[in-house]
């Protein structure tokens, strides 16, 4: 029996045996006497003058987005429509145990943002955010090549991306994200599929990425709001492989009864 | 050989947790704090969170009881500092954490201490979470 245990176990761990890159040095960044990285150097810059993202942030950390997108923010500044406030009711209730994370489904957008760690890849025609998730890989395509969002898109997870440059910030819109969203795990704030979400990215200097996420959706959502960040590198480590595979193995130590279902989306409001 | 320690150990968190994909109220007692000694029988790296057991036996009784734990997600574990060695099937080890509210043999594993070393191992505990 614990030999069979013990084989079933090496399996498993099998998949995550090569730890890739994990404590590597990264080259070209700026570095102390000491061989440090140095974060508080200048943010680096690409040929044509633009800042470049480039590299890996940290998404989960001490801001405390995944549980609360607006933790920052007064109520009144988030006040939600009746039928978001009926589903942010229901989750919260429930304890937030039907978070579609826990059970291994992808986060959508912004909350990626405040997941596990990402790397960002800038080309002139679009910048490419890799995802290492603990519910999986994934990337986010944002073209910058002028293409305009497209009209009336099959809704997605994580939805469709455009950015642009204003001044030092690089502004990514984001729409055609699925009904049924979580922005947040314990206050479970809800989404439409109406939304529609604005990443601002700035980096402040080698080290460190401000992030200003709005959410515009008025059929959750009385008024547009904002949430600020910002987000550390993770220097000299690379991302890891990630994926569900025997996510099932998880769900036998959890008993949850199924939640009622949601209301979808409700029609556009006049505003 | 394996043995049931102190049942009610306080040990402040003091590493911000690495994970908390689903509720932690909802599944684990912070009240009820425990620490346990066993021989480590299997070992999942799974997403979101990584899992394993060990067989804790009774002192008094003589009777061993196979308890499951839960960690954070694999790659979270992987930065900070495990590998698939750390930790082995036969390992005798120490857990501190949280028991499940429903009173079976299940937990929230907050520290792992590797007996053999004493090395005591941040397990990615979603504790101090609501």
């Amino acid at each position: 029996m614990k030999r069979v245990a013990a084989a079933i176990a090496t399996l498993l761990i099998s998949a995550h045996a090569h730890a890739q890159w994990l404590n590597y040095p990264t080259p070209g960044i700026p570095r102390l006497s000491d061989g440090k990285p140095n974060l508080s150097a200048p943010a680096p810059r690409r040929p044509d003058g633009k800042p470049d993202l480039s590299g890996i942030w940290q998404g989960w950390g001490p801001n405390g987005f995944f549980f609360d997108l607006a933790k920052d923010l007064k109520p009144s500044d988030v006040q939600m429509t009746p039928w978001a406030a009926g589903i942010q009711a229901q989750r919260e209730k429930r304890d937030h145990v039907d978070d579609p994370l826990g059970f291994c489904m992808p986060p959508g957008v912004p909350r990626i943002d405040s997941v596990d760690q990402f790397k960002i890849i800038q080309t002139p025609a679009e910048t490419v955010f890799l995802h290492e998730a603990q519910v999986g890989m994934m990337f986010r395509q944002v073209f910058t090549d002028g293409r305009p969002l497209p009209t009336d898109p099959e809704p997605a997870w994580l939805g469709y991306s455009i950015g642009r440059w204003d001044g030092d910030v690089f502004v990514v819109e984001t729409i055609g994200l699925r009904d049924g969203g979580w922005l947040d795990t314990r206050k479970a704030h809800p989404h439409s599929d109406a939304l529609r979400v604005t990443e601002r990215f700035r980096r402040i200097d080698f080290g460190h990425l401000e992030l200003a996420i709005t959410i515009d959706d008025p059929k959750a959502y009385a008024k547009p709001w904002t949430a600020k960040t910002v987000l550390p590198l993770l220097p000299d480590t690379e991302l890891l492989e990630s994926f569900c595979d025997n996510h099932q193995l998880t769900l036998e130590h959890r008993s949850v009864e199924p939640a009622p279902p949601e209301p979808p989306s409700p029609p556009l409001p006049g505003r | 050989m394996a043995r049931v320690l102190a049942l009610i150990t306080a040990v402040a968190a003091t590493t911000a947790p690495l994970s908390a994909h689903h509720s932690f109220s909802a599944e684990f007692d912070v009240t009820k704090p425990f620490k346990l000694t066993g021989v480590v029988t299997k070992v999942q790296w799974l997403n979101p969170h990584t899992f394993f057991y060990i067989d804790v036996t009774d002192e008094k009784s003589g009777k061993v009881t196979n308890w499951a734990f839960e960690m954070g997600n694999p790659n979270a574990l992987m930065r900070a500092g495990w590998t698939r060695n750390t930790m082995k099937v036969g390992d005798t080890v120490s857990v501190e954490g949280s028991l499940a509210r429903d009173g079976t043999p299940y937990g929230n594993a907050r520290v792992v201490i590797l007996t053999a070393t004493g090395q005591r191992l941040f397990a990615g505990s979603s504790q101090g979470q609501p």
